[in-house]
């Protein structure tokens, strides 16, 4: 039997592939995960080469023969091999994947510097970004926004628009000084200037000279139709409830979310420039987005789409699920039939091996949605589901878990930027993207070649399987449709069937606009051999200038990482932009649908928050007869007040609007709001106070219920600028059940989790901005001012010598102004309250502390008439002390040790 | 003359170093002590296996009035071998995590505001290592009047 020698290359590359499909046989101690892809192969493939090669029955004996091998090859030793055929074999693999990596790596980074230039260019030139409707058909059928221009205002829009480069970078410099950003990190330079550019950018829409200008039509202002799953049309289009409220929350998420960051972005700019672009930055459209019906209050909204996405998970990681939607997608079921013995064989051979890699493509999506990527062993997200937040750390709205993941994985070090780094831009781009991407040439072309490309590929593999004939030619010219189908089986696969017709409907309508998406799709999902070219197009098809800054990181860096990492990080990476694509065509598809509008309506303005806003003009007080009724037998009257007084000067009422939230009841009947028209057109002079009395009427229907009556006032001042106000009262009917002290309320600031640096969490570096570590200790009055935990290295306090493990525990709590005892974990408790301290000396209210057992409730930003001593669950404590962001923020510790309060309460 | 004045200039010298030596011996030693609480803090070593982490001592101010105290230890602590005295006497439980490491100890009653409380552990690794003498752990409970944290800046 003739002997060949092993090339070291090929040792080295079969060792280096053991390594990483099995780590834990490396690695016992560190738990590595292991790759999912080793040039191209998928873990049974490379199982089958190293069996074949090392002529062995096990995986293990290949495995125990490769390291052999590695030993003596390291030795300078000559390894021989009966198998000279596998050798061939594997030296093909090997110089075809180096060589499609270096080219890959060469014209990736060529376009994706091209990429950027354009990008660069575009920035500045308003022509170059501004599109009319008529070319994309974008733009929301919502009315516009309008805002009037002060004189200030116009003159700093003269000076962007006579030179927008050095206002960008004056604007940055002022940011970075303003708000004493490190200009060592350049994160947060980069942030500074990625605001600036926003805002040069709007500041160059405008025409200064115009004395109201539209601030902005977001394609997003839409979606307001899709937080409300009660919308007629909506109702109409998706029949099933459940559906339409997971889209709903989806939204809602999604608008708090911009609403957060956008309200960011105009606070730097704001403090920049010493004038107030806030709705430059917030189009009140999507703060009407915050708004859920009535029917849904009270509802648990947290699940999301939690259940559907892991449906879709568990659906596209089965090889025989996706066998049959590839087929469906490949070939119809009739020309299927039609096909010979052999050609229908060789076509599911070959639909069989394009099932097991997306089997094992989805499978690596599987690790990161059940919260642990490769490589990384931190915890990608705290009870919310993974799959959402990939899509959103992708889109760049939730940046942390991964962001941290890609940070991590590609040795950026840690993340520690604002967390304005990604999402303005997200902000911003989402708001444009859509609109430039479709009119950029450079994007298009680069798009609609790789569409080409990939429907080329395609038809050839299809082809190569001799049943080319019938197929190939149907592949070939019809991308769009194959893609489209592609959508409507993974969306079947959602369970979103109404929404596939749809989609796949409109997609048809619409295919030439949506070469990018679908190309996209295609990049982000199919693309499995992890070519850096793919992921960079990809990219810039997501559209941001800075992740195509990774992409060119990744490239130049490509060199360095071995081949096992790098299929590692590409593949994950590939998987996490599937969800770009999905979601965008969702969008896309829902914004424009001309079916979803939402109608508007002049005297109820939908989307008017519920709670407290405080205005600067006028004070807002509304009073009730009583606090709490027993249950009733009968209809009873119950009688408001509402009192306002202007602070500043005369006020007129421009609108005056209440509304009612009911939580618990036994299907309780809705509560007639009165009529308080008749006030609107009222002045009301300083020193006047307005009181306005109604009575509304609640019956059995409302026992063991929470009413909260929210009035909402707009009024208009005498300088002419409009001033909204608004507050609330609640009423409790019997024993209602209450699992948040502030029943219905959301959290707005969650407890510390090491390593969230951005998100709206206390203690993180988000939540101190300006203030200094040792402002308070958090929680409060522990002395703890950093957190413990070796993960929260990025945290500005992470330096502190007074740490602790519960450093942060605490929430933050928005929506009525009432309250109330809960319950915890379902159960009712007497409470003990009893005044505990003053917050700043009483400048930002008072802490009350209730017992109860083992719990300890520390309510803080009260009003100090609180109640004291016995209160059951479900019984009104007190108020919210009225400051501008009226909250109240809650700590909650369970046997003499703080515990994140969320977990039981709020939730 | 010049004797005399050498006499003085010595004198000088002396009782500006005996100042200077008592300026520093009073800033060195005796501010920080008295800066310090009047109540020691928690005696550190407990060799051969050592503290890693203890629970503040000395005045402490706190809204929760059965605050827990955690010590957690380099090594496996043996449950078995655990005495734990509260001075004055209080009823108390006691839970071991952090894989035995970490002893807890909660008050079965509120903590009493002002008061002065002795913790006293005497405990064995489970490889039977002693420490030597007794944790000593003092503190006294002070109730808070005013919190600095205002969170008006914080954005919603």
């Amino acid at each position: 039997m003739e002997n060949y020698t092993i090339p070291k290359e090929i040792i080295d590359f079969l060792y280096n592939g053991c390594v990483g499909f099995f780590p834990e046989i490396f690695f016992p101690e560190e738990k590595k995960q292991p790759v999912v892809f080793y040039f191209g192969l998928n873990k049974e493939e490379f199982e089958d080469k190293i069996q074949k090669i090392t002529n062995t029955q096990s995986v293990d004996s290949a495995i125990q023969t490769i390291r052999n091998w590695k030993i003596k090859s390291d030795r300078g030793e000559e390894v021989l091999s009966t198998i000279p055929l596998n050798i061939e074999e594997l030296v093909e693999i090997l110089e075809k994947g180096q060589e499609k990596h270096q080219k890959a790596r060469e014209e990736g980074k060529k376009k994706a510097e091209e990429f950027l230039k354009a990008q660069e260019k575009k920035r500045l030139d308003p022509q170059k970004v501004k599109l009319t409707k008529e070319e994309i058909e974008l733009t929301s059928p919502y009315p516009q926004a309008k805002v009037k221009l002060t004189r200030e205002q116009q003159e700093i829009i003269e000076r962007a628009r006579r030179d927008p480069q050095k206002f960008t970078d004056e604007l940055t410099e002022r940011i970075i000084g303003k708000l004493g950003l490190n200009r060592e990190n350049p994160l947060e330079i980069e942030s500074a200037r990625t605001v600036a550019q926003i805002f040069t950018l709007k500041a160059l829409e405008v025409d200064p000279k115009a004395k109201e200008v539209v601030v902005d039509d977001s394609p997003f202002e839409i979606l307001a139709v899709f937080a409300n799953p009660e919308n007629s049309i909506f109702a109409s289009t998706i029949p099933d409830y459940d559906i339409r409220k997971q889209i709903s929350v989806i939204v809602q998420e999604w608008s708090e979310i911009l609403d957060r960051d956008a309200t960011l972005a105009a606070n730097w700019v704001n403090q920049a420039t010493g004038v107030d672009w806030s709705p430059f930055f917030i189009p009140p459209q999507i703060r009407e987005l915050k708004e859920v019906p009535e029917e849904q209050k009270g509802q648990p909204s947290t699940t999301g789409v939690s259940i559907n996405l892991k449906s879709f998970l568990e659906q596209i990681t089965s090889v025989q699920v996706l066998e049959r939607q590839i087929r469906k997608v490949v070939i119809d079921e009739k020309k299927y039939n039609e096909l010979t013995r052999t050609e229908r064989a060789k076509l599911d051979e070959q639909i069989k091996k394009t099932a097991s890699k997306i089997s094992s493509m989805s499978s690596a999506l599987g690790f990161l949605t059940r919260r642990k990527a490769p490589f990384l062993e931190n915890t990608i997200t705290e009870k919310k589901p993974g799959w959402l937040n990939i899509h959103l750390s992708a889109m760049g709205i939730t940046p942390e878990p991964v962001a941290r993941f890609l940070t991590q994985s590609l040795n950026f070090g840690s993340f520690s930027s604002p967390n304005i780094l990604v999402s303005p831009i997200f902000n911003f781009a989402f708001d444009k993207i859509i609109q430039k991407l479709a009119t950029t040439p450079k994007i298009r072309s680069v798009v609609s070649g790789l569409t080409t490309k990939l429907a080329e590929k395609t038809a050839a593999k299809v082809a190569a399987t001799k049943i080319g004939g019938k197929l190939t030619a149907a592949l070939a010219a019809n991308v769009i449709p194959v893609a489209g189908q592609i959508i409507s089986a993974i969306a079947t696969a959602l369970s979103i069937k109404d929404i596939t017709i749809g989609i796949a409907k409109w997609i048809k309508e619409n295919s030439d606009k949506l070469t990018y998406i679908l190309a996209g799709f295609l990049v982000g999902g199919f693309a499995l051999t992890g070519a850096p070219i793919f992921l960079v197009a990809g990219l810039g098809i997501a559209g941001f200038a800075s992740r195509a800054s990774i992409g060119i990181f990744i490239i130049s860096t490509l060199g360095a990482i071995g081949s096992a990492v790098l299929a590692s990080l590409l593949i994950p990476m590939l998987i996490v932009f599937i969800g770009i694509p999905i979601l965008v065509v969702i969008i896309l598809f829902i914004i424009n649908s001309g079916a979803y509008v939402y109608p508007p309506s002049t005297t109820n303005p939908p989307g008017a928050p519920s709670g407290i806003i405080q205005s600067e003009y006028i004070n807002l007080i509304k009073k009730a007869d009583v606090d709490k009724i027993p249950n009733l037998t009968t209809t009873k009257e119950i009688n408001y007040t509402i009192q306002i007084t202007p602070k500043k000067g005369a006020v007129t009422i421009k609108s005056i609007e209440n509304k009612y939230n009911i939580t618990g009841g036994n299907n309780p009947n809705p509560i007639q709001s009165p009529d308080l028209s008749s006030y609107v057109g009222n002045t009301i002079n300083p020193s006047q106070t307005l009181t306005i009395s109604y009575k509304i009427n609640v019956d059995p229907s409302h026992n063991n219920s929470i009413i909260e009556d929210i009035v909402i006032i707009v009024v208009t001042t005498s300088d002419g600028k409009d001033s909204t106000a608004s507050t609330s009262y609640s009423i409790m009917i019997g024993s209602p059940p209450v699992d948040c002290p502030i029943p219905n309320g959301k959290i707005t600031w969650w407890s510390y989790q090491p390593g969230d640096e951005n998100g709206t969490r206390h203690g993180n570096n988000r939540y101190w901005g300006s203030y200094s570590c040792r402002s308070w200790p958090l929680p409060q009055s522990t002395g703890c001012y950093g957190p413990s935990d070796p993960s929260a290295s990025d945290n500005k306090c992470f330096k502190e010598t007074s740490k602790c493990s519960y450093y942060g525990y605490a929430i933050d709590v928005v929506g009525s102004n009432s309250v109330y005892a809960p319950m915890i974990g379902g159960k009712q408790l007497t409470w003990n309250c009893s005044y505990g301290f003053a917050n700043g000396g009483g400048s930002a209210g008072y802490t009350y502390i209730c017992s109860s057992g083992n719990y300890r409730l520390i309510l803080t930003h009260m009003k100090n008439n609180a109640k004291t001593g016995t209160i059951n669950s479900g019984e009104k404590i007190g108020e919210l002390y009225p400051m501008p962001n009226a909250h109240l923020h809650i700590e909650l510790a369970i046997g003499g040790q703080y515990v994140k309060p969320e977990n039981y309460l709020c939730r | 003359m010049k004797k005399l004045i050498t006499k003085k200039q010595v004198i000088i010298i002396i009782a500006s170093v005996v100042f200077f030596l008592s300026f520093v011996f009073f800033a060195f030693y005796l501010l920080p002590k008295k800066e310090k609480n009047n109540i020691p803090q928690t005696i550190p070593e407990t060799l051969p296996f050592e503290i890693k982490d203890r629970p503040q001592g000395g005045e402490i101010e706190t809204a929760l009035d059965n605050l827990a105290f955690s010590f957690t230890f380099s090594k496996e602590i043996d449950k078995n071998s655990v005495f734990v005295q509260i001075n004055p006497d209080t009823e108390f439980e006691i839970s071991f995590e952090n894989n035995n490491k970490t002893l807890t100890i909660f008050p079965k009653n509120k903590w009493i505001y002002g008061e002065n409380y002795e913790i006293k552990i005497n405990l064995k690794s489970k490889e039977k290592d002693e420490i030597k003498e007794p944790i000593l752990h003092k503190f006294k409970l002070n109730k808070p009047k005013n919190s600095p944290m205002d969170e008006s800046q914080i954005g919603y």
